[in-house]
């Protein structure tokens, strides 16, 4: 049972964080954003990279893997961010894939990244970190859990200032309505910038525990799967709402994993894997029957949405 | 410089001259198209500060493509958009609002999702804490904006009575509310030209006679205003000049009352009712 506690909240803080990054696109901006998985495995390289092939510090390589993602944020968001919304979640998607394809197979890179075989040894200095700091009494799972879920709070005090402040404010003014932005002289085009920025640095932190959590990363890793989680984990915890991607995520985590309690005479573990599908489908039903504007969504501002 | 030699030969002709060269706002033989419809087709007119200037004409006349066009969201086919004799064509809606040049929407946009409160807030220039992570770095410079922002709005509120609304989602408001949220919205602008697109339309009498007199109050205190509006009563007895269009050409222009009398205006206005 702890065992599986452990693992769910492991799983949850990473998407909480990735989920964090897409509410900040979707639920503050109204970006839609279909590839977030990019920004991900964006973040996961570039610390893998930065650690195994560089030797740089785990702290730096943190950093410059945010700074990546954000960058490629800008670069996506800069010929899409445009157009109408439909296209920016065309090409988000495409780069998605483009990223994984290019991590697995283009010359240059996949000196790098090891391409199909991926790449390892980048984790020493994090869970070395539990000695120095004379935690040797948690598991490096533990620690883990414990690191990730730090960052998460300290992410949500950051997302809930900047939401809360004058800034989000204009986020949440361009989600409703950009002309009216415009017309009181909003640049709306550098504030969605930021806003893509800001969410893909998430993301791509999100890709550094991620990849903490492996011993190594694949291309494989990072199918639009992925990003699919964290649209489901924002439906369920509610877009537009600051706890919505943290408690969706837990939920989602803790459910997707709850077929490990199967016993093996009842179903075969590749049957459970289906069955955990078959689960979130079935929780996406409820909750678009029940409670569309998530748990923690306002259904006050979704049913206004809809009148007009 | 035209209108210091003017002045000097024809003092009438002057006159009118030393009027353009005030007019804060002017569009020159402005054509705008969509595909094969030329929705403005070389319109002129211009708005001075410290007036009300009607744009009137039947409907499809092209106002509210001039207008955008003035206000930056379309860009011209041909002509020029001067601000403040500066040449402004084509600029975006955020910079001819750092000019000084705001306007409302036929079809409101209230910011559904948002408090009435922050769709005025929102609307308060050169925010500090509007600037990416200004909110952290400069909090407390932030907070006494966003006081004195919520003073402001609260006043405008009470001057347009939607006090009672204020913490209501402006998606909750009346056809008629919205107009008068989106005409205070735009004040927080403190902009020197307003350009109204039928302010009246769905705002109960009564309001609008208090809206029309806050319009004038502000016009005495020199602000400018562009006002699109089909109630001909309003427009004949608060503006100070009008501007008729019709087929997309502005055609004729003068007092509200010699424009009620000119054959041409009634023409159009007739021409089109036979539709
Ligand atoms: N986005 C658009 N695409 C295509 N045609 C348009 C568009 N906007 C306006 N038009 C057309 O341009 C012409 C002028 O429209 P406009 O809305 O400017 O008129 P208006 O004077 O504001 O009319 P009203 O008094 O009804 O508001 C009309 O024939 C209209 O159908
Ligand atoms: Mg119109």
């Amino acid at each position: 049972m702890t065992g599986y506690i452990i693992s769910v909240l492991v799983s949850a803080g990473i998407f909480a964080l990735l989920a964090q990054g897409l509410n900040l696109h979707w639920g503050y901006t109204g970006l839609l954003n279909f590839g977030v998985v990019a920004f991900f495995a964006v973040g996961a390289y570039t610390m893998a990279v930065l650690v195994s092939v560089f030797d740089w510090p785990l702290w730096a390589a943190m950093a410059a893997a945010m700074l990546a993602a954000a960058v490629l944020g800008v670069l996506v968001a800069l010929p899409a961010i445009r157009l109408r919304s439909d296209y920016l979640a065309i090409t988000t998607l495409a780069v998605g894939e483009i990223c994984r394809i290019v991590l697995h197979s283009s010359p240059g890179v996949v000196d790098l990244t090891g391409g199909p075989s991926g790449i390892r040894g980048y984790s020493h200095d994090f869970f070395g970190l539990r000695e120095t700091l004379g935690l040797q009494w948690m598991t490096g799972l533990e620690f883990l859990m414990a690191a990730v879920w730090i960052v998460v709070l300290l992410v949500l005090l950051v997302v809930t200032v900047m939401i809360r402040s004058p800034w989000g404010r204009v986020l949440k003014g361009i989600r409703e309505d950009e002309d009216a932005m415009r017309a009181l002289g909003k640049n709306v085009v550098a504030y969605k910038m930021q806003s893509f920025a800001f969410g893909a640095a998430l993301a791509g932190l999100a890709g550094v525990f991620f990849a903490l959590n492996l011993s190594s990363i694949t291309p494989e890793a990072f199918l639009p799967m992925i990003s699919i989680y964290a649209w489901v984990i924002i439906l369920i915890g509610g877009g537009g709402s600051l706890l919505g991607p943290v408690v969706g995520s837990v939920l989602f985590w803790a459910l997707f994993n709850a077929t490990t309690f199967i016993p093996s005479e009842w179903m075969s573990s590749q049957d459970a894997a289906y069955l955990r599908l078959i689960l979130v489908g079935l929780l996406i039903m409820v909750m678009v029957l029940l409670r569309p504007q998530g748990l923690l969504g306002n259904r006050k501002e979704l049913l206004r949405e809809s009148r007009h | 410089m035209k209108a210091d030699t003017e002045l000097a030969t024809d003092p009438d002709a002057g006159a009118t001259a030393a009027a353009e060269a005030e007019a804060f706002l002017t569009a020159d033989d402005v054509v705008m198209t969509f595909g094969g419809l030329r929705a403005v087709d070389g319109a002129s007119f211009d708005a001075p500060l410290g007036r009300i200037t009607a744009l009137i004409g039947p409907n499809g006349a092209g106002k509210t493509s001039l207008f955008n066009v003035i206000s930056g969201f379309y860009r011209p086919r041909s002509g020029v958009v001067r601000v403040n004799g500066v040449d402004r064509t084509g600029k975006p809606p955020h910079v001819m609002c750092r000019h000084g040049v705001a306007r409302t929407f036929q079809l409101t946009k209230a910011l559904a999702r948002m408090t009435v409160l922050d769709n005025m807030r929102v609307a308060a220039p050169r925010q500090v804490g509007e600037i990416m992570f200004g909110a952290m770095l400069a909090p407390w410079r932030v907070r006494a904006q966003e006081r004195a922002n919520t003073t402001r709005a609260d006043e405008l509120l009470e001057r347009f009575g939607l006090t009672r609304l204020r913490d209501s989602y402006a998606g909750e408001l009346s056809g008629g509310q919205r107009k008068l949220l989106e005409m205070a919205r735009a004040l927080m602008l403190r902009p020197r030209m307003l350009l109204l697109d039928e302010p009246l339309a769905g705002v109960n009498p009564t309001l609008g006679v208090q809206l029309l007199d806050h319009v004038q109050a502000l016009r005495d205190e020199g602000m400018g205003f562009v006002l699109v509006e089909h109630d001909m009563d309003a427009v004949m007895r608060v503006c100070d000049a009008v501007t008729v269009m019709a087929n997309g050409r502005t055609i004729a222009r003068g007092t509200p009352a010699e424009v009620q009398a000119d054959p041409v205006v009634i023409e159009a206005y007739l021409g089109a009712e036979d539709d």
